[in-house]
């Protein structure tokens, strides 16, 4: 019998019916992101249950994500065996440039246990601070042609001047701009010169704020065939 | 002692054994990306599913990530932290605009930045239609599609 011993631990170290799992409370975390902010840190608390196991690794495919283990060592090193009961977090902090709008990153933790993938996602609303509506104005190719509007409407309490405006195809798409009330409200109004031609344009403008963030944006004009 | 290393190395022989024999049976394990209707999300498309012609590809990874390897005629526009959104917006739009499909890739699921671009681009309505592609680069690199730095 104990020819087979090694056999029959090999067997038994494959099959063990014991499993540790990372019990996430939240796996997907809701978080809007201050205008200003050019960091965002928010937390997945975990608890293990069953055996003890081992963090093989934890990775945001995202280079505007850190990940971290907490808490760590008492020598400040990742903390990546946990026993059963044990209670953590994954920190992630999302730096996050000039994209606005809402975005979703994820952290992937691998364990020990076969088959064991923790999927984490962060999703960051980044405020839009000067809003277009709507963000594109299209005429039918051999249409009507005619007048469209665009609305510029400043969001938060700050007030934010549009300071320059320009537009890349003023011969087809000529426009005037309005203020409405200054730092808030402003209004492009745009006719083209023709629709017998596909067409294509841009109208930017810039602002006054600090942010780098914040101080362009575009409107865009299209003329085309109706799909 | 002896016989348990023995007995070791001939269960590790014979799992290396029954691996060779079905490489050779079956061939070199299939590494291309898993797609169909059971699997795709809101807004994908499968790589098999893209048409040849009228597709504009837009590579949402990082600026070094696209000057290493890309996809043939692929333009950058991703929300990566050091780029200017803005900027690559403007530079991408007309050729969005000329596009009947706009189909966006980034590295991974979990990288997010493709469902961040296209819902961003679905958001300003520049005219086609807007997908992203399952399974990403890894998708792309296994089926062969993507080309390196000149």
């Amino acid at each position: 019998m104990k020819n087979y011993f090694p056999i029959l631990l090999t067997v038994l170290a494959t099959c063990s019916p014991l499993r540790a799992e990372f019990v996430f409370e939240n796996k997907l975390v809701k978080t809007t992101a201050a205008p200003d902010a050019k960091v965002v840190k928010v937390e997945f608390p975990f608890t293990v249950k069953g055996e003890a196991t081992k963090i093989t690794g934890y990775d945001a495919p995202c280079t505007c994500l850190a990940a971290r283990v907490e808490p760590t060592n008492k020598d400040g090193s990742a903390k990546l065996v946990w026993q059963p009961g044990e209670s953590g977090k994954i920190v992630a902090k999302f730096d996050m440039g000039n994209f606005k709008g809402t975005v979703d990153k994820g952290i992937v933790l691998n364990t020990d246990q076969k088959g064991e993938a923790h999927e984490l996602i962060l999703r960051v609303t980044i405020p839009v601070l000067l809003e277009i509506d709507p963000p594109t104005q299209k005429w039918e190719l051999d249409g009507k042609g005619g007048e469209r509007v665009f609305n510029l409407t400043v969001q938060g309490d700050e007030k934010v001047e549009i300071i320059e405006n320009s537009g890349t195809n003023n011969e087809i798409f000529p426009y005037t701009f309005e203020t409405l009330e200054p730092g808030r409200k402003y209004r492009v109004t745009v006719k083209p010169s023709s629709v017998a031609e596909p067409g294509f344009g841009m109208i930017r403008v810039k602002t006054d704020s600090d942010n780098p963030k914040y101080q362009n944006a575009q409107m865009f004009l299209v003329i085309k065939k109706k799909p | 002692m002896k016989k348990c290393l023995l007995q070791i190395l001939a269960l590790l022989v014979l799992a290396l054994a029954a691996f060779g024999l079905t490489w050779l049976v079956r061939g070199a394990p299939d590494r291309s990306v898993i797609c169909g209707p059971e699997v795709l999300e809101k807004g994908e498309i499968c790589l098999a599913e893209v048409p040849a012609e009228g597709v504009l590809w837009v590579d949402a990874r990082s600026r070094a990530e696209f000057a290493q390897s890309a996809v043939p005629d692929a333009i950058l526009l991703t929300d990566d932290r050091h780029e200017n959104w803005d900027e690559l917006l403007q530079q991408a739009a007309p050729e969005i605009v000329g596009a009947q499909m706009v189909v966006v890739y980034c590295n991974s699921k979990a990288c997010g930045s493709s469902e961040a671009v296209a819902g961003k681009l679905r958001e300003i309505g520049l005219g086609p239609e807007i997908r992203v592609l399952h399974g990403g680069w890894k998708a792309l690199a296994a089926a062969g599609r993507t080309i390196n730095a000149k």
